[in-house]
């Protein structure tokens, strides 16, 4: 503003210096476009002013001879009016341009949000189809493997029971190999399984429970799969009441397969932590192991289905848990450094209140 | 166990092995074992049975015709014999409580242990005992 007005007053003395013979009344609009463009409509108009004042003072000093005294001050009027329009229209186009550049960039903010979101959506549905293509195939090929498993099952347990009469009851090699072999019936139906809930999510079915207790009991009834696995289970489990709306057994089945992953990522031994916490408004499970831990490669690809880093793994283990815990309105998070080990952690929201007496309706459960 | 002996039992399961299977685990147990491998034999059978069956265990998919077209002919024509549903693979939404409210003593799913199976026929066998013997009053 300060460098306008004092080119504008350097105009006026070049003007002044110069005589009324030379007309360069027009330099005047210098300042004031440049300033009308740079600071706005109200700092043009002012120059303009200054402008005219510099042009009359110097005018009325230089006693110039005029035919009528009013004049110079005609002649300001008229420049007043060469200045003003100028500064007006300069101004409206000036704000045009920069509505248009605003314009421009909120649509191509708005454009990037939308290729993003259909890209999202395309992946999205990719997936779906994928899994529906795969569940379609699961529910075909459990009914044709799940009955042979059946008969397998059913047979193993006569021939388990024609040993026993044999071996005097004393339990012998034959019976168990027999155990061998229904352990890897097991694990095939365990896959069959982990395909037949991809395809047919069940539905929770939502039921006040416990956390606390369920964890409590069901890693009780683990300690000879830790035992086994040489791995120490590490207790840490809040024993204060967790009450959470949630499908115990879908709660557990997640839980678990977080569980096995930690195992299997211990084939030497180790420690696994289980932990819960019970916050203001969530309860919070952590299953962290002591094994390899995973590469930033490794932690992008967890939630896509059948990729999978075990040797024998359908790669559906955690699919199934962010499912189960998308339905339980929680969510999952995963901390791994490699050669320090793999953290899970899981957030359910807590029924409304620590003490749990009142239900509150969560997200989803409306469906149960 | 002698609550299974000379019981009659119908078994529909269109799946060979898995229909011999069940017969030799039953059998064993003393009960008398019919089988059928369609559904519409299993309603033959079930018509031209001497005497009504104690029992019917049926498979859920089979070709043609359903396990629940069985359970309805049951349900209809001899109320209170308890029918088991096995089936390989359930739909998520057909429960055992949604079972239950069809009608079906029991729901199983494949694969079932020996013990698990004697432990269910034994219940539904001695819980319409009791309903029979209650209803007669």
């Amino acid at each position: 503003m300060v460098l306008a007005l004092t080119l504008a007053a350097g105009i006026g003395v070049i003007d002044y210096s110069t005589g009324r013979d030379a007309v360069i009344s027009a330099f005047y609009l210098v300042p004031i476009c440049w300033i009308t463009w740079i600071v706005g409509r109200s700092a043009g108009v002012a120059v303009s002013l200054v402008s005219v004042l510099f042009w009359l003072l110097g005018d009325l000093s230089l006693e110039y001879s005029y035919t009528h005294p009013v004049l110079p001050y005609w002649n300001a009027a008229m420049l007043l009016v060469l200045f003003l329009p100028t500064v007006y229209l300069l101004s409206a186009f000036q704000r045009a341009h920069l509505h248009l550049e605003e314009t421009v960039r909120l649509r191509t903010a708005a454009l990037h949000r939308e290729i993003e979101e259909r890209q999202r959506a395309e992946k999205a549905r990719i997936q779906a189809e994928r899994l529906a293509v795969v569940g379609g195939m699961a529910a075909q090929v459990a009914h044709e493997v799940r009955n042979p498993l059946g008969a397998i099952v059913l047979t193993l347990d006569l021939v388990k029971g024609e040993l026993e009469k044999n071996e005097d009851r004393a339990p012998g090699e034959g019976t168990e190999l027999i155990g061998d072999i229904r352990e890897e019936v097991q694990r095939i139906d365990r896959v069959i399984m982990d395909y037949l809930a991809l395809a047919h999510p069940r539905k929770a079915r939502l039921e006040s429970l416990d956390l606390s207790a369920l964890l409590c009991h069901k890693l009780t009834l683990m300690r000879g799969v830790f035992a086994q696995a040489d791995v120490f289970l590490k207790d840490e489990i809040s024993r204060r009441p967790a009450p959470v709306n949630g499908d115990p057994d879908q709660l557990w089945q997640a839980i678990l397969n977080i569980i096995r992953n930690g195992l299997e990522a211990m084939p030497g031994g180790g420690t696994l932590t289980v932990s819960l916490e019970v916050e203001k408004d969530a309860a919070i499970v952590r299953v962290r192991d002591t094994g390899g831990g995973m590469t930033g490669e490794q932690q992008e690809k967890l939630f896509v289905p059948f990729v999978t880093s075990k040797a024998h793994g359908t790669g559906l283990g955690l699919v199934l848990v962010q499912q189960v815990v998308a339905e339980h309105a929680g969510r999952i998070e995963c901390l791994s450094t490699v050669g320090e080990g793999t953290q899970f952690t899981l957030h359910f929201p807590l029924r409304n209140g620590p003490d749990g007496l009142t239900l509150l309706e969560v997200p989803g459960s409306e469906n149960s | 166990m002698n609550t299974l002996a000379n019981k009659s039992v119908l078994i529909v399961d269109d799946d060979p092995g898995m229909l011999r299977a069940l017969e030799k685990v039953l059998s064993r147990e003393g009960l008398q074992v019919s089988r059928a491998t369609w559904v519409r034999d299993g309603i033959e059978e079930l018509k031209n049975h001497a005497t009504p069956f104690d029992l019917v265990i049926t498979d859920l998919r089979m070709p043609m015709a359903s396990g629940l077209m069985i359970m309805h002919a049951m349900r209809n024509a001899y109320p209170s014999v308890p029918v088991i549903i096995i089936t390989a693979y359930g739909n998520p939404e057909m429960t055992p409580a949604w079972w239950a409210e069809q009608g079906a003593a029991a729901y199983l799913e494949k694969p079932i242990e020996a013990p698990q199976l004697l432990e269910t026929v034994h219940r539904v066998l001695s819980d319409s005992a009791k309903a029979i013997s209650s209803g007669a009053r």
